[in-house]
């Protein structure tokens, strides 16, 4: 745009709107809103992925976790690709390290 | 066809005008049936949900319901304004633009979806999309203004928050998450119907098929009475599948007997005829406020067995 408010067709630019003192007022609580509303937005996703990045979350996406509680007759379907063997805990996950700790102690015990 | 509308006198739209957009009488309703069904999934199932991802999701259901609300006064604005009740709503009073309306409606719906997927899971935040769209497009913009059906079929709508409130929790839908589907969308009838018998000329004027407009208040009220029936048989279905305890059927049952007192009260009555005596419409607005008790001491008893340890089921299937 030109300083003097001529398109390059020669054609004007409409004139800028003259919003009144009320409207102006209203239009700035509006914007505050939506900024506070964005911000809100932007926190509760950041909220949601770090709570899910840390693992502390304990709904069905950490499946495996679930799969040994109490009252639940059959494991969770696996996602697609998924074989049973890779559905495991890891060893360190193992919902009964006592046993595991009783199997080493077993080993480690001198012959009599 | 509905009147042409008048241009609405020119006002500045302040916060409150943008909540009421939303529709938060309703809001309340499907939160709180969405708690409901979160925690009678976390009872009945075992499974557990983080309880800030709970809270999050809570809040998407609330983002989805106040997104259909806006969807729906957007749409709905010409037929607003002619209808007195909802002359005073933020757009037919100028306070705030159509085209905003559908904007926030819009961004609501995406932002709700978003944040229910990051907090659970895709099925969840799938059911509230659809539930959206269901609100928003297939009754609003479809069912209201072309079948005396509309709140029945569109019922199912306001039927799904418990059903993603289970889903958020375990990621399916099992039998018990649809009884509390079917429980709201057999109540939908006879409350809104309650509520349209009192109101049919208003929704005459704007060119509406409710019931009472197209077949008449004594249909209206048959028709009524014969939802309450079935709601009172659905209701109960909780204990046989395991979902409901003895709390849960004695609430249930009490509730039941006193909406087919006043069911059977309007059947026999007068209310909505041209003419009826005023405590016959008494009676039908009374029936509509003991509606929306009776849906929330329903939901109110499954939550307190489920969150507080005292579910004693009667039967399991």
């Amino acid at each position: 745009m030109s300083d003097d408010g001529v398109k390059k067709g020669g054609e004007q630019f409409p004139e800028p709107a003259h919003l009144d003192d009320a409207a102006r007022t209203a239009q700035k609580r509006r914007n505050l809103w939506l900024g506070l509303a964005l911000l809100g937005f932007v926190f509760l996703v950041g909220l949601t992925t770090f709570v899910r990045l840390s693992g502390s979350e304990d709904n069905k996406a950490n499946f495996y976790y679930n799969m040994n509680e109490a009252g639940q007759d059959e494991a969770p379907a696996l996602p697609p690709g998924m074989s049973p063997d890779q559905a495991v805990p890891p060893a360190n996950l193992s919902p009964e390290p006592a046993a595991a700790d009783a199997t080493v102690d077993e080993e480690e015990a001198p012959e009599q | 066809m509905t009147d042409a509308p008048a241009t609405p006198e020119k006002r500045y739209g302040t916060a409150g005008d943008y909540v009421q957009l939303l529709k938060p009488r309703i809001m309340m309703l499907v939160v709180f049936t969405a708690v409901a069904g979160l925690i009678a999934a976390t009872g009945v199932t075992g499974q557990s949900m983080n309880p800030l991802m709970a809270a999050i999701a809570v809040l998407a259901v609330a983002l989805g319901s106040g997104a259909a609300g806006a969807i729906n006064m957007w749409y709905d604005s010409d037929i607003d304004l002619v209808m007195t009740r909802t002359s005073t709503r933020p757009i037919p009073s100028g306070a705030v633009p159509r085209e905003e309306a559908i904007a926030l409606g819009m961004i609501m719906s995406g932002v709700s979806v978003l944040l229910m997927w990051l907090a659970s899971n895709w099925l969840a935040a799938g059911l509230l999309a659809f539930s959206i769209f269901y609100y928003g497009v297939i009754y609003t913009m479809w069912l209201k203004r072309s079948t005396p059906q509309n709140i029945v079929i569109g019922g199912g709508a306001g039927a799904f928050p418990p059903v993603i409130g289970w889903a958020a929790v375990t990621g399916n839908t099992p039998l018990d998450a649809w009884i509390l589907f079917a429980i709201t969308f057999f109540w939908t009838p006879p409350h809104f119907w309650a509520l349209s018998l009192l109101a049919h000329s208003e929704y005459e004027k704007a060119g509406v098929p409710m019931l009472p407009v197209t077949h008449g208040a004594k249909a209206t009220r048959l028709q009524m009475l014969v939802y309450t029936i079935v709601l009172a048989a659905v209701s109960m279905t909780p204990l046989v599948t395991g979902l409901g305890g003895w709390i849960y059927g004695v609430v249930t049952g009490v509730l039941n007997l006193a909406f087919l007192y006043f069911a059977v009260r309007v059947w026999r009555s007068h209310a909505g005829d041209n003419g009826a005596p005023g405590a016959d419409q008494k009676l039908a607005r009374s029936m509509f406020l003991f509606s929306i008790l009776y849906l929330f001491l329903v939901f109110a008893a499954l939550i307190v067995e489920h969150a507080a340890g005292l579910h004693f089921p009667v039967g399991g299937l």
